[in-house]
């Protein structure tokens, strides 16, 4: 009988697999190392490893890197975009902005079609979607034989005005389908109805860039799969926090982006949920970087707006990851005014930190903890090298001397900046967005993560930390938990004093049938799809504010649409402290938001390796450098020793084959039934 | 320093920070298009003696400079007599700096009821009254018609709206109701930065912070005399034009001209040199000129941005009162940044690039884009409702020593802006765009190129007023090296009613009626390019052909490639190498003219030259 779920997360340096026993929530874990460019090949010895028969498995889902680092490594596909005529440039110029003031040698990132492959064709529509010129079909067929001969792989056709009617696109999309059979072929009206020619040109181009080499990946992933004699079904995990069907991942490739760490989220976010607590700041700390988010009621945040470099926008519904350059290989050094820095350089895998004994010779994070004691040269870390302390400290002395400061105040120096990055991080999805972050708990992941967590929690007001059994499988455990799920949106201009409801109602039906039938298609049983309703609010004259209001199900009345603007006003009031007078006062909807959800299987609830009952002992001490105190003799115990209700007081090192946790003086961790640490802040 | 080296990197970020989130917090919330869409909007934190500590990261650098003498202009105007949740409004030119149209919100912040430090916000209205819709006046020959001069006055009181004052405003601009809505938006970002600040008081201590300030000071200043002392001592001067004085009888050209001396670790900036103010709008006043000053450095320092007071008492800046970079009132000042502005900046990048041409040559950029202001207003057929709107270009980067300049980026001087969306646009306004393209062969040539300008030509779909201020139709972006000079901003009108004909606008259309269908034709400035054309390596002159950056005319008669036809059908070209050889000797024969328009070789920019950069 089938009885497993495997949830991979392929990831540029390791693929990670956990396997989930529907019968009895087992889980079994594996990681092996990732094989690009061919990363099937990984993803296949990964399953092979778990030494089940293929027909004992039910379904696969996976997460995958492949489609940001084809857009980050500029290997997609030989893209064309066809535009309005007289408008070749929106997509070059995007919207001509700077990431800082004063910068002259800042070059902005290229778009995914050249300028040469950016064609124009005469058509156009109104504001409100009326034709202004018709679409000249004759010049469209000539354009499509140019492109032939161009050996063009995939078009993005993106007309202004087409979110609000895309017949024109429709139209272009049919003709083009005929010149140019077996191209990947995608419209802006269906990949991203919205207002706004850049962004919505933008992420229509990113997913023509990676239509053909997702279809290329995914029918070999199938054919192997079914080499193997796999029969069940495979699912995607995609940037708002769900999967999808390989037919949806096909249609919509661009919206695979980021699924790794929106897939983190929802781990953090899971893991908080069974550990009773739903308000959760996630940290995934890895070599080079740093992701923080926030989940609220067990829910990741979502944004609306997502840039996978700067100008090149994504702009699909996903779930808001903060990332920063602040890992353990961030760079420390004394800039010309004296001032210690830490990152964004990273020396990165290679050459990796001074102590890797790989040619690095500047100080990292990684080189200050072993400085301080808080990793020791018997810690094996990512490729599992051994660390050599004495290159470590002479690593620290390049900034530890022109600071004149001891060796272990400038190794704590660089933790305490390295730390302030980080909180600016969880302040940008905490604060900002207008979350307390002492209501939330810290989800620690990532090998550095558990390392920087207590004492970040001490810094933010934050009250707890959790680490989670598996810190090192993230990504993998979130795509165990993520459900079937696709956001849509739709630009409709209406405002309370002229309003049709019919028109919002008709908004709302169309998207919710369009869920339906995909979450149908995807095998999510009908009672199991749940649709959420979204509208965005603002003032009229307001361009890009506003808020997202939730609406009810069902056909709407005249009363309910006015009861959402009564929402507004309230809202606004709350949030930002005024509400403007009457006659400024006219509100417009602009989007229709609605999400469907469902499981095709029960939600799982993992149950890890029968913990050990024997009361543990520290495996040794040794002396750790913390900031308040100094050198103090600490406990270094194992995790995998550790029973359930066991506690540690700090300071105390609790250590794993993936993570090292930190436990400062004053600090507590005591083992919950699902096997987390969950650490008090003293 | 006072703090340790740790202390004061752990903090220092966290005050462009809060500056961050209070100028996204004005996009949110405010009515402007121009500030919402345009991001033409600033933040600033000031000590309570009013120096700057730090701004956001995406905001306007002139509006940055200004905010030191507003605050010193609302102290002294009422005497350090603050209260806890007063704001006070003020966007006075002569003492504030900038034009009208910049209107700030000064707010005191308190801890445990002492004056700690100020927070101001600038947002760029749509329009403050005056003789024309969006308040730009191109043909002033006062301040008067330039919009209502707001001195400082208390628009909230314990927070609350003062209706007086906000009326006598909103009486005096066009769609002035919906200015209430800008006035809240800059005053919750007072408040938000105000609370942010009160956390790291509390968090810190009022000692910390203190010092923290001093230090931020004392850590610019440090990091920049160490730079400048890596620069050769000496002086340097360049000096460049606006196109004309348009009241002027005979149009003269206005001359701004810098004179740097570096002696030692000590740099002044002497503009006595430069022209006594025009009859008409180009000058700013002095505040405005220090501004520009620090961003033209900034461009050459750029670790040390964001700007705070310590680069400004590390410069000296000299100006004769009366002359075009220091004007007294009544002198119009609405035009500034497209005048004295742009230009002030880019002499003063253009004497960074000579003392670094030895030391450090990437740090020489050729001129780019300047502004070129557009306002539209009338009323919209559809809705009956009035409407202002203030329209802008990106355009083409100069050219830097080492690289191509981009094309369509904003003006250096407003980095923190961007373009407005054609269908916002659309939405709101009586428009119907034709254009959103590159201006093929708009680029200043050299090695390395300028960026190219932008078309964002329109139809007008109702019947409205436009008014155009702007500049470097005639005087272009400049280029170095030998160089070419960029292409220029151009505005010209072809009527419904008279088809087949072009009416040239030019930048000083004042109050241009204009009638459905008639269609407007709005180009941007392509940058200035870095060393000799003919030097350029033909493969990048290939590949700007291909992408239709210039025409093979262009990439033959400037460039000397001669391109040949590979494929057809795929519209593939390749270089004829020979050919190219033969035509590029020809053509070193004769020199390209020297002047300050289009193609030409800017007589200054010309000497400014790297020993060596690379060639084919």
């Amino acid at each position: 009988m089938s009885r497993y779920i495997l949830a991979i997360d392929v990831g540029g340096t390791f693929t990670d697999v956990i396997c989930y026993d529907v019968t009895n929530g087992a889980v079994t874990t594996l990681k092996t190392p990732s094989t690009p460019p061919a990363f099937i090949d990984g993803m296949l010895d990964g399953i092979a490893a778990l030494g089940h028969a293929a027909s004992e498995i039910r379904l696969i889902k996976i997460g995958t890197t492949i489609a940001t680092n084809t857009i980050i490594m500029r290997t997609g596909a030989k893209t064309a975009l066809i535009t309005t005529a007289g408008f070749t440039d929106v997509i070059h110029a995007a919207r001509a902005a700077r990431p800082t003031l004063y910068d002259s040698d800042w070059d902005p990132a290229p778009a995914l079609v050249t300028r040469q492959d950016t064609l124009t064709i005469g058509e156009r529509l109104n504001y409100e979607g009326e034709v202004v010129e018709a679409l000249d079909e004759a010049a469209l067929r000539k354009l499509a034989a140019t492109l032939k001969e161009r050996g063009t792989q995939a078009v993005a056709v993106s007309f202004l005005h087409s979110y609000i009617n895309g017949a024109h696109e429709r139209r272009a999309h049919d003709i083009l389908a005929e010149e140019l059979p077996g191209r990947f072929i995608c419209v802006s009206s269906e990949i991203l109805p919205e207002i706004r020619e850049f962004e919505r040109t933008s992420t229509t181009v990113a997913n023509a860039y990676l239509g053909p080499v997702l279809e290329r990946y995914l029918s070999a992933l199938l054919t192997r799969l079914d080499g193997i004699g796999y029969k069940g079904g495979v699912l995607i995990t995609h940037s708002g926090g769900g999967v999808m069907s390989v037919e949806a991942a096909l249609r919509i490739p661009a919206r695979i982006c980021q699924s790794g760490p929106a897939a983190g989220v929802v781990a953090g976010a899971e893991i908080g949920k069974a550990a009773g607590r739903p308000n959760v700041i996630g940290l995934d700390v890895g070599g080079t970087s740093a992701d923080v988010s926030l989940s609220r009621q067990g829910k990741p945040l979502i944004r609306a707006e997502w840039n996978i470099e700067f100008n090149i926008v994504i702009n699909f519904p996903s779930v808001d990851v903060a990332t920063i350059g602040a890992g353990g290989g961030s760079i420390a050094r004394v800039d010309q005014g004296g001032v210690l820095k830490v990152g964004p350089e990273s020396a990165g895998a290679r050459p990796g930190p001074a102590c890797y004994a790989r040619g690095g010779v500047e100080p990292t994070v990684t080189d200050a903890n072993l400085v301080l004691g808080r990793l020791s040269p018997e810690t094996r870390l990512a490729g599992r090298v051994a660390l050599r302390n004495d290159l470590a400290e002479q690593a620290v002395d390049r900034v530890a001397t022109p600071l004149r400061y001891k060796r272990e105040e400038a190794a704590a120096g660089i933790l305490r900046i390295m730390r302030a990055n980080m909180a600016g991080a969880i302040r940008l999805v905490s604060v900002k967005r207008g979350h307390d972050p002492r209501e939330f708990a810290l989800v620690a992941f990532g090998g550095a993560g558990p390392l920087h967590a207590v004492e970040l929690a001490r810094e933010l007001g934050i009250p707890e930390v959790i680490v989670p059994y598996y810190p090192g499988l993230g990504s993998a455990l979130g795509v165990l938990f993520v459900e079937v799920r696709h956001d849509f949106v739709k630009s409709i201009f209406a405002t309370n004093t002229r309003f049709d409801v019919a028109t919002i109602n008709d908004a709302f039906n169309k998207l919710e049938a369009e869920g339906t039938v995909r979450l149908e298609r995807e095998g999510v049983a009908a009672d199991r799809i749940r649709l959420t309703r979204q509208l965005d609010v603002r003032y009229y004259g307001q361009v890009s504010g506003g808020l997202v209001l939730p609406v009810k199900a069902g056909l709407l009345s005249e009363i309910d649409v006015r009861e959402i603007f009564a929402l507004f006003h309230k809202r606004h009031a709350e949030e930002y402290g005024y509400t403007l007078p009457e006659d400024l006062a006219e509100l417009e909807i602009v989007n229709a938001r609605v999400s469907a959800e469902g499981l095709r299987e029960a939600q799982p609830k993992p149950v890890f390796p029968k913990p050990p009952e024997a009361k543990p002992k520290p495996a040794l001490h040794r002396p750790v450098y913390f900031e308040d105190s100094g050198w103090i003799e600490t406990p270094i115990w194992r995790r995998e020793t550790l029973p359930i209700g066991h506690a540690i007081e700090g300071p105390a090192i609790i250590e794993q084959n993936d993570t090292t946790t930190l436990l400062v003086p004053g600090s507590r961790a005591t083992v919950d039934p699902q096997l987390n640490l969950l650490c008090t802040i003293g | 320093m006072k703090l340790d080296a740790v202390t004061f990197e752990v903090l220092r970020n966290a005050l462009s920070s809060m500056c961050d989130e209070g100028s996204e917090m004005i996009a949110r919330l405010a009515y402007a298009p121009t500030i919402s869409e345009g991001h033409d909007h600033s933040c600033a934190l000031l000590t309570a003696e009013g120096r700057l500590v730090a701004h956001g990261n995406r905001d306007q650098a002139p509006h940055i400079g200004s905010f030191e003498p507003s605050v010193r202009v609302v102290r002294e105007w009422i005497d350090d007599k603050f209260e806890p949740g007063d704001v006070y409004i003020f966007n006075d030119p002569y003492s504030g700096g900038t034009h009208c149209n910049d209107v700030k919100l000064i707010r005191p912040l308190f801890h445990k009821g002492k004056l700690v430090a100020f927070n101001s916000s600038t947002g760029h209205w749509p329009d403050v009254g005056g003789a024309l819709p969006g308040s730009f006046n191109p043909r002033a020959i006062d301040c008067y018609s330039e919009g209502l001069r707001i001195p400082p006055m208390r628009i909230f009181k314990q927070d609350k709206l003062d209706k007086t004052v906000m009326q006598l405003i909103a009486y005096n601009m066009r769609t002035g109701r919906e200015r209430i809505a800008d006035i809240y938006a800059q005053h919750r970002a007072g408040r938000l930065i105000e609370e942010r600040l009160l956390d790291l008081f509390d968090r810190h201590g009022d000692n910390t912070i203190q010092a923290l300030f001093g230090d931020v000071f004392d850590y610019t200043e440090e990091m920049f005399r160490k730079q400048v002392t890596e620069l050769p001592d000496g002086t340097f001067e360049f000096e460049d034009f606006s196109d004309m004085d348009v009241m002027h009888p005979k149009k003269p050209r206005i001359r701004i001209h810098c004179k740097m001396t570096i002696a030692g670790t000590d740099v002044t900036f002497d503009f006595t040199g430069s022209d006594k103010a025009p009859i008409g709008p180009f000058g700013f006043p002095r505040a405005s000129l220090e501004t520009a000053v620090y961003d033209g450095t900034l461009h050459c320092f750029p670790h040390l941005a964001p700007l705070n007071h310590g680069l400004a008492r590390s410069v000296t800046v000299l100006s004769t009162p009366g002359s075009c970079v220091d004007i007294q009132e009544p002198t119009p000042a609405s035009g500034y940044a497209s005048g004295a502005y742009e230009k002030v900046a880019a002499v003063t990048m253009a004497c960074w690039a000579n003392a670094f041409s030895t030391v450090n040559p990437k740090r020489m950029y050729a001129a780019g884009i300047n502004l070129a202001n557009l306002c539209i207003g009338g009323v919209h057929p559809k809705t009956g409702k009035q409407y202002v709107n203030y329209l802008w270009n990106e355009g083409g980067q100069g050219a830097r020593s080492y690289k191509d300049g981009n094309s369509f980026q904003m003006m250096i001087f407003i980095g923190g802006a961007t373009n407005q969306p054609i269908e916002i646009l659309e939405r709101w306004y009586p428009l119907l765009y034709t254009n959103c393209n590159g201006v093929q062969d708009s680029c200043g040539d050299g090695v390395y190129r300028g960026g190219v300008g932008i078309d964002r030509s329109f139809k007008a779909l109702g019947a409205m007023t436009l008014t155009m201020h702007g500049d470097r139709a005639e005087v272009t972006p400049f280029g170095l090296a030998g160089g070419t000079n960029g292409g220029p901003n151009t505005l010209s009108v072809r009527r419904a009613a008279a088809p087949g004909t072009e009416e040239h606008l030019g930048m000083h259309a004042m109050g241009i009626r204009l009638e459905p269908g008639d269609h407007v034709i709005y180009r941007s400035n392509g940058g200035g390019g870095f060393g000799e054309a003919l030097a350029r390596d033909s493969a990048f002159v290939l590949a700007d052909v291909e992408n239709g950056w210039i025409s093979r005319d262009k990439a033959e008669q400037v460039y000397g490639v001669v391109l040949v036809s590979q494929s057809d059908a795929a519209e593939r070209l390749a270089v004829d190498a020979a050919a190219t050889a033969a035509l590029r000797s020809r053509l070193r024969t004769t020199p390209r003219p020297r002047g300050y328009g289009p193609g030409e070789v800017h007589p200054l920019g010309e000497k400014l030259t790297v020993p060596s950069i690379a060639i084919d």
